[in-house]
């Protein structure tokens, strides 16, 4: 029987990183959840983020993707709060 | 590799970096000279004193440092699509925390001639700005801070 989850890696950056104050979370998410689906549950957990949904882009094993990529066991997540680089 | 979106791989005589020392615009000047070069177009972006008249007394870099050197690459890859006759590109972004006048960016463009190399070094800064993930905070002289959003370097007049 196969594992009913998906575990990544998410790396935090910017807002993101200052709400939980970790550069990296391990997630568990159920196999076929969409990258936009850890946007979601980390907006759940820290409410103060939620100005940055429509903003944020994605990023899987360090190239950008739809939001409804979906996820794959050990991919690296970037959740890509808008960029000032320069 | 950088197949899943058709991008070569990396030019051999193309150079990109991120790096916490300080940017040398030697070095870069250097890795984009070539005798095919009848113009080397080197663009440096630096840490301003003020934003919308407000004092700045610092910028803060962070990266995702493997996925930004993708970006480069992709950039860099993208020039030799458009502008066929580049001989070189060389791309140098900072982090780390960094004070009023330092260099944070270098681009360099090297080209038989300098319409080529100007436009493809405004294409490479334009395109780093819109879409590496790296991200700047501004330390302001009352002590506070604030995370740049590009969103504000998108309305009319600003100048970011």
């Amino acid at each position: 029987m196969s594992d009913p989850t998906v575990t990544v890696t998410v790396k935090l950056f910017a807002a993101y990183q200052e709400a939980y104050g970790v550069p990296e979370l391990v997630l568990d998410l159920p196999r076929g959840s969409a990258v936009s689906d850890v946007r979601d549950r980390l907006l759940a957990d820290h409410p103060e983020l939620e100005q940055w949904r429509d903003v944020t882009r994605f990023g899987i094993n360090l190239q950008f993707v739809e939001p409804d990529a979906v996820l794959q066991s050990g991919d690296e997540v970037v959740l890509i709060p808008p960029v000032s680089g320069g | 590799m950088q197949t899943a979106f058709g991008v070569p791989p990396t030019h051999h005589s193309d150079h990109v970096a991120m790096t916490f020392a300080p940017l040398s615009i030697e070095e870069v000047y250097a890795l984009a000279d070539d005798p095919a070069n009848g113009a080397v177009v080197v663009m440096s972006g630096m840490v301003r004193n003020q934003t919308d008249g407000k004092p700045v007394v610092a910028l803060e870099y962070q990266a995702y440092e493997p996925m930004a050197i993708e970006v480069f690459k992709q950039i860099a890859a993208q020039i030799r699509q458009t502008w066929t006759d580049v001989t070189r590109v060389v791309i140098h972004h900072r982090t780390g925390k960094l004070s009023i006048g330092e260099i944070s960016v270098l681009v360099a463009v090297g080209c038989p001639h300098r319409s080529e190399a100007f436009a493809a070094c405004q294409y490479a800064i334009d395109t780093l700005k819109h879409n590496a993930p790296i991200w700047k905070k501004e330390h302001w002289q009352d002590g506070s801070t604030s995370w740049v959003s590009i969103g504000a370097c998108e309305q009319p007049g600003e100048n970011c």
